[in-house]
């Protein structure tokens, strides 16, 4: 806007708040960075951040004259004087915009493609089964099968498997003679045949579609519709509708999902989406393993998706119950719906997989040096023996305990390695059912784990850790009891 | 209202009872006794009175203004009502925002939600969706029931 348009159109209070903007600012003697006059309005409206700056450089007598002059507008202000200089501004800016813009008269009621589009996606009848389309193609065709299923196949077991990792083999057996340092390297759990293959064959691909998938709906405007027709569920789970962009995020990576919990307003939320994020949600690399475990067993996909949704209810309820206070109001802008530009769509792609990757691949690495070191001196064994009763009550082979451990380090981890027992026959449909719906609810990673220190507390992320814990062993359990006397086999 | 199938006469809780009593049966027989002249007519069922309702809702009408809040017209505002009170489509301006203690109405006023703005509901499920000029906006009912606004009629859309 140019300066001189807002000079032709001053914006100037009622002559009463006028006046006690001017005593306030001849007033002030201290040096701030901000006008006297913006300082005098932000005092008027009691902001705090003010207040405390202005308490630091004003004298005793100056500040009981500010004060007196604040109490006296209040106590004279009906409607209250926030509201009133609201107003104002609000008026002030309709005046400048009339002069600026040129525009032909608006007919609601004419409609464009994308006002059309719009209403049909927040309209309940047409609403839910797009999303319904959209959570089908958008996440699970093109995420889930496409993504973790067709490429990850073809770099994992084409790329990696038959060409790169052969011949890492071969050259780190050639060059290295200890025995130890190769098993670090190239071992079975090795930082190339683990770590990087894990990073770069199975996790690169299926993050690279779901952030794709994620910045197309971000550009479309999809995403506030989404949590408009979402809001009234996650009330009922003390959260409203903003809830849905980290938990839909969160299908994609629960790290960024808790750190992006802070666009909600309150604490109560924030800790409420966070454990939601930790026991229910699965990460997209998670997911992905689920998927293609499960994906010769129809009938248990869809046991997996119902306990899953079962908990996230429940679970949800109770946490809402338990914690004070009372759910955020929601609103929120609907923007009208764009076709995304796909420069903008690639490069918001590209940034967030530059994140991801930097943030998750040492991990990766570090992930496979502990379990070397845990090898070698024997911890893993006994941590994997000490699993074992707590697997065997589940009714799964002892094997899986070594799965479990992994998915202390990633969650993907776990359920790869369930992947391999699997296509080693070790497993029955049964079987594969329960520990995919454990490893499911299993506590976070690592990652997700720091992330929620940093951003709740180690005191609510340690409770988050045990109660996770807690119900996906529960949970498991009494799946597998379940299943075992209803003679279900999937 | 419900009236008699038979002889058009106006049926009340009160009146039904009454005529039911004269009757040998135990009920159960989901059958309405007309106090006039006793004819029996089926119960419609909730879900039949339900469906009725909802199609009779979706029919544009114009927004009825009852006589006991007072429609001398004028400058006054017809009738003061909360925006939830509205049926989906209907246009009104905006007159008062409730001020609550948490502060919410300054999120309202942000939006753009003030008043003397003229608002459209566009739809009230799952969530309210309001039109203010060439913005849209998303609200749950906590929030829209503090916009008190005046009807309008369908002709003074902006």
């Amino acid at each position: 806007m140019s300066s001189s348009l807002t000079e032709s159109v001053p914006l100037r209070y009622s002559p009463a708040i006028e006046q006690a903007i001017a005593e306030i600012a001849s007033l002030l003697r201290g040096s701030y960075t901000l006008s006297e006059r913006t300082l005098a309005l932000l005092l008027l409206q009691n902001d705090a951040e003010i207040w405390e700056e202005v308490r630091l450089q004003e004298t005793p007598t100056t500040l009981e004259r500010i004060h007196a002059v604040c109490e006296r507008l209040h106590q004279r202000s009906e409607p209250p004087l926030a509201w009133q200089i609201e107003q104002q501004r609000q008026q002030w800016s309709q005046q400048i915009a009339a002069l600026a813009l040129s525009r032909t008269t608006y007919d609601a009621r004419r409609r464009t493609r994308a006002d059309i589009i719009g209403r049909l996606c927040t309209n309940p009848w047409t609403g839910f089964p797009i999303l319904a389309v959209v959570l089908y193609f958008g996440l699970y065709q093109f995420v889930g099968v496409f993504g973790a299923g067709t490429v990850v196949d073809w770099l994992e077991n084409g790329l990696f498997g038959q060409y790169i990792n052969p011949f890492m083999e071969r050259l780190v057996r050639s060059l290295v003679p200890w025995g130890a340092i190769q098993e670090l390297l190239v071992g079975e759990y090795g930082v190339w045949t683990l770590g990087v293959t894990y990073a770069i064959a199975l996790i690169l691909p299926i993050v690279t579609f779901f952030f794709l998938m994620f910045a197309l709906l971000e550009d479309t405007g999809y995403l506030p519709r989404l949590a408009m027709l979402i809001d009234r569920a996650f009330k009922w789970l003390g959260l409203n509708g903003r809830a849905v962009i980290p938990i839909v995020l969160g299908f994609g990576c629960d790290t960024m999902a808790t750190v992006v919990t802070r666009i909600q307003e309150t604490r109560r939320e924030r800790v409420l989406t966070t454990f939601l994020l930790t026991l229910a949600i699965p990460c997209s690399a998670q997911l992905g393993v689920v998927l293609a475990l499960l994906a010769m067993h129809p009938k248990g996909l869809l046991i997996w998706a119902g306990v899953l949704v079962a908990t996230f209810l429940l679970i949800g309820w109770l946490a809402a119950q338990v914690l004070p206070g009372n759910p955020a109001p929601f609103y929120m802008e609907l923007p009208p719906m764009r076709l995304p530009r796909l420069s903008n769509v690639l490069l918001k792609t590209l940034a967030r997989l530059h994140w991801y990757f930097l943030e998750v691949f040492p991990l990766f690495l570090l992930a496979s040096v502990l379990i070397w070191i845990g090898q070698l001196t024997g911890l893993f064994d006994m941590a994997v023996r000490g699993l074992t009763p707590v697997v065997r009550a589940l009714s799964l082979p002892s094997d899986a305990a070594v799965a479990f451990l992994f998915g202390f380090f990633r969650r993907d981890y776990g359920a790869a390695g369930l992947y391999k027992l699997s296509e080693q026959g070790l497993l029955t449909g049964n079987q594969l059912l329960i520990a995919a719906v454990v490893l499911t609810l299993f506590v976070p990673c690592v990652a997700q784990f720091l992330v929620t220190i940093k951003e709740r507390g180690l005191r609510a992320a340690l409770a988050m850790f045990v109660l996770a814990l807690g119900i996906a062993l529960l949970t498991g359990w009494m799946l597998a009891q379940t299943l075992d006397w209803l003679g279900v086999r999937v | 209202m419900r009236v008699c199938a038979f002889c058009g006469q106006e049926l009340t809780q009160e009146g039904i009872e009454k005529a039911c009593r004269g009757c040998g049966a135990f009920g159960g027989c989901h059958l309405i006794k007309c106090p006039a002249c006793g004819y029996e007519q089926p119960q419609e069922p909730r879900w039949l009175q339900r469906l009725v309702a909802w199609v009779r809702r979706r029919q544009p009408e114009p927004i009825r203004v009852s006589p006991q809040r007072g429609i001398t017209g004028g400058s006054e505002p017809l009738q003061r009502l909360p925006l939830t009170a509205l049926q989906a489509g209907s246009t009104a301006r905006i007159v008062h925002i409730v001020q609550d203690s948490e502060g919410h109405w300054r999120k309202l006023t942000a939006l753009g939600i003030m008043p003397g703005a003229v608002v459209r509901l566009v739809q009230k499920f799952p969530s309210y969706v309001l039109q203010i000029g060439y913005t849209t906006l998303a609200l749950d009912y906590q929030l829209t029931a503090q916009i008190e606004v005046e009807p309008l009629t369908t002709e003074s859309e902006p």
